[in-house]
């Protein structure tokens, strides 16, 4: 996966992305490339990638957003 | 969720006494987006997990409509007079929060929208008020004089604030002050897009079996970057082609639907051709993210 160094992405992304400055068509096409040349970056970033995601699941957001929610309104 | 978190959801529902909450968006699903989604999985989640959750928000025309999705909650959809400072115009939502607002113990409500910002202000509701904080204001910077108070007053109001990650809390001017009500709540990845997305994505290989395929996904506004991204599909050879996939038509549709129906047809873009297909990214191998221009 390619994605902007830019706002959260690399905060959301981590090591999971090859990354490029989104306001530049240089760094985009440079980016491009290598994935269209590079098949085991493509490859590695696809398994670090679904490795990532996989800690972002809703059952623990539901689990903490259950405990954010006011004593009162729980009990 | 997980069978196994929405087990664990259950059974803690089934300990606690009854409780509705009331979840507050700018839209909602069919109408596509980075917090209608969100929106749309705490509904359906929480009402899974046996936590009544009903949904406010905005229409996309000037009638008020009341659905009832699969999931068993309503869904009120406000009048709108259309949009304006990137805010939808939905007066209706002002008497119908004051309305809700005693029916649910808990409002839950998205942030950034000035809308529902003024009807909990009017409402001034007795229950518990959850903010989800999904940005700060940044581009509207004349109306964010006039909203900054509103704001704050729902800052201090809120019991629970919601940020989508620590690093957006601490770097956030707003939330600042209000740092000991903040909880941080990722955003979830839904795995329910399923078969249906593996058929599509067979079909857009078989379609560009002859070209390398670079596939990017993000709803189609002016600050997700796609311009530059078209410029850059057009420095590619001639056997690549960039697919941008995304939502035409944002139209609020009365019927059912299915978070599926996000993935519709737009353009592809590639070495200066754009032409119309779609669709979803499973299985494609070289994927660029949309990114957010306004943070």
């Amino acid at each position: 996966m390619g994605a902007a160094h830019a706002a959260s992405i690399p905060e959301v992304c981590g090591d999971a992305a090859l990354y490029f400055d989104p306001l530049s068509v240089d760094a985009i096409v440079a980016a491009m490339r290598r994935f269209l040349t590079e098949d085991a970056l493509c490859q590695q970033l696809r398994r670090t990638g679904l490795a990532r995601a996989a800690g972002f699941g809703w059952g623990p957001a539901a689990v903490v957003l259950r405990g954010a929610l006011p004593v009162e309104s729980r009990a | 969720m997980g069978a196994g978190s929405r087990g664990a959801a259950r059974r803690a529902a089934r300990r606690e006494p009854r409780m509705k909450v009331l979840q507050i968006s700018k839209f909602f699903p069919p109408v596509m987006g980075g917090i209608e989604s969100v929106a749309w999985e705490l509904a359906e989640g929480l009402n899974r997990a046996g936590v009544r959750t009903d949904v406010l928000c905005s229409n996309r025309s000037p009638v008020t409509t009341r659905e009832h999705p699969p999931g068993g909650y309503d869904v009120l959809r406000s009048a709108s007079w259309g949009m304006f400072q990137s805010t939808s115009m939905a007066p209706a939502m002002i008497p119908q929060l004051c309305r809700l607002a005693d029916e649910h113990e808990v409002l839950h409500v998205h942030m950034p929208d000035p809308m529902a910002a003024i009807a909990l202000w009017a409402a001034r509701p007795r229950g518990k008020v959850v903010v989800h904080w999904h940005s700060d204001v940044i581009r509207q910077r004349v109306a964010l004089r006039l909203y900054q108070p509103l704001q704050q007053w729902l800052l201090g109001r809120a019991d629970a604030v919601v940020a989508t990650s620590q690093a957006y809390a601490d770097a956030s001017d707003v939330l600042r002050p209000w740092r000991q009500k903040v909880t941080v709540i990722p955003i979830g990845i839904s795995d329910n897009h399923g078969q249906a997305c593996n058929e599509k994505a067979a079909a857009i290989r078989q379609r560009f079996r002859q070209r390398r395929i670079i596939f990017s996904l993000g709803r189609m506004t002016y600050y997700k970057g796609f311009d530059v991204l078209i410029d850059a599909a057009a420095e590619l050879p001639d056997d690549c082609v960039v697919l941008i996939g995304a939502k035409v038509n944002c139209s609020t549709s009365t019927g059912p639907w299915s978070p599926g129906e996000a993935w519709r047809e737009r353009s592809i873009c590639g070495a200066h051709q754009r032409r119309r297909a779609a669709e979803p990214f499973r299985g494609v191998r070289r994927f660029l993210l949309a990114f957010d221009r306004t943070r």
